[in-house]
């Protein structure tokens, strides 16, 4: 058996013996939707929804950023989206949802499968150099003091490099191609509730307001302060190496050849 | 105080590689800062300051030195960036956007996104009106605080 049977990932198989507090109370597993993060999208606002967790195991629209798609083959990767209300402003819980995802997806995939992934800056989750899993989050403020958040997650589970299509062959990988092997048919079952654990340890987290564990988290899985990094700034690309995070500006801080530490914020610059 | 006096101050600054220069004559306080790096780079910790040359003056100071109006001056009100990010008008670049001018809006009508940390924000009216004016361009980096639209309120 080379590849996972779909029948086997049910929502009773992902939620046993899961213990959360605030998300996966409910998950519900499709076998097809047009994406996870739209369907959420409609019903975000319900109280009753909220930590509401979706699985699909096909996306007939997957979304990136700016209006890219996020394609996989049927039954190939896990495709998710979880739904959380937070207490406070958007330009505050930006910064932190956003590490909190790249964090517990990075956990999630390190403790299943002893793989080393590493976090590029602020959540694209890469491993031998390659996209291994992406994350989209939208949100919107449901009250004036109160935003909802849905966190998509896409990782690459069993693809081999022909089931990417042929623009993302060189920068994308899939855990199996990593691994070396097939997946396991309970494997996918193991990650999925992993994801859900760590994202919900990480909200935890972020609730009580430990921002710097969240952080320390954040720069280890990066590869530690101190990690070369090279920086695409106004036509402009040059070496550096990560300092640290700042959350009051949503930058990340890092230290150009000339000694200069420079405050990078994610839409004016790529950081590889 | 002069603006060529301005100009020479800041000749010295970079003559002698000064970084901060603080004035005080009279009622008139000028601070001078100068970042050595190319584009929004601090030298410390602190957050990146907007501008590397700021000149502070008082209420009554000469209107010569005080920076170019921006649009915050627009008149009637206006739906304002809550956060630092990029403005989006649509939901993604081949769809329509979420507002055209002369449409009317409420305050649930979400009117764009603006997008920071990879968070895709859904920003709302917040009140209800007519939109006049789109004050920014499709993918613009936004400060917070920074007006989007102009609108008419009912």
């Amino acid at each position: 058996m080379t590849h996972a049977p779909s029948d086997r990932f049910t929502a009773q198989a992902v939620e046993k013996n899961l213990s959360t507090q605030h998300l996966g109370k409910t998950i519900l597993v499709y076998d097809e939707v047009e994406s996870t993060n739209d369907l959420l999208k409609t019903i975000m606002h319900e109280p009753h929804y909220n930590g509401l967790v979706v699985f699909a195991k096909n996306q007939r629209r997957g979304k990136g950023r700016e209006g890219r798609t996020w394609t996989a083959p049927a039954d190939s990767s896990i495709l998710c989206s979880s739904l959380i209300h937070l207490e406070g402003q958007p330009h505050d819980l930006a910064g932190p949802i956003s590490l909190v995802c790249a964090v517990a997806v990075a956990q999630a995939l390190i403790h299943t499968f002893q793989i080393p992934v590493r976090i590029k800056w602020p959540n694209d989750i890469y491993c031998d150099g390659k996209k291994l899993a992406g994350i989209l989050i939208e949100s919107s403020k449901i009250r004036p003091d109160q935003v909802a958040f849905i966190l998509g997650i896409g990782i690459n589970l069993t693809q081999q490099p022909i089931d990417f299509p042929p623009e993302l062959r060189d920068t994308a990988v899939s855990v199996a191609q990593v691994l070396g092997r097939p997946l396991e048919p309970d494997e996918k079952i193991f990650l999925a509730r992993r994801v859900i654990k760590e994202l919900d340890d990480q909200l935890e987290r972020m609730l009580q307001k430990n921002y710097d564990q969240l952080r320390h988290d954040w720069l280890h899985l990066a590869g530690g302060p101190d990690q070369p990094v090279i920086v695409t700034r106004q036509n402009q690309t040059f070496n550096a190496r990560i300092i640290d995070i700042d959350y009051r500006d949503n930058s990340l801080l890092v230290q150009n050849p000339g000694g200069l530490i420079l405050h990078l914020k994610q839409n004016t610059c790529k950081i590889i | 105080m002069e603006i060529q006096h301005i100009r020479d101050l800041i000749g010295l600054m970079k003559e002698n590689e000064l970084t901060e220069v603080r004035i005080i004559e009279g009622e008139t306080r000028l601070l001078l800062k100068r970042g050595s790096a190319p584009v929004d780079a601090p030298m410390t910790l602190a957050p990146a300051m907007p501008a590397p040359l700021q000149i502070a003056t008082p209420q009554a100071a000469a209107p010569a030195a005080a920076p170019a109006a921006k649009p915050a001056e627009e008149p009637g009100e206006t739906i304002n960036s809550p956060m630092v990010g990029t403005f989006y008008a649509a939901p993604s670049p081949d769809s329509e956007p979420f507002v055209r001018v002369g449409d009317h809006v409420h305050a649930d009508t979400v009117v764009c996104i603006v997008e920071a940390m990879k968070v895709m924000n859904e920003i709302k009216a917040e009140t209800s009106g007519t939109i006049q004016k789109v004050l920014v361009q499709n993918a613009q980096a936004v400060e917070f605080g920074q007006p989007l639209f102009q609108i008419k309120p009912d």
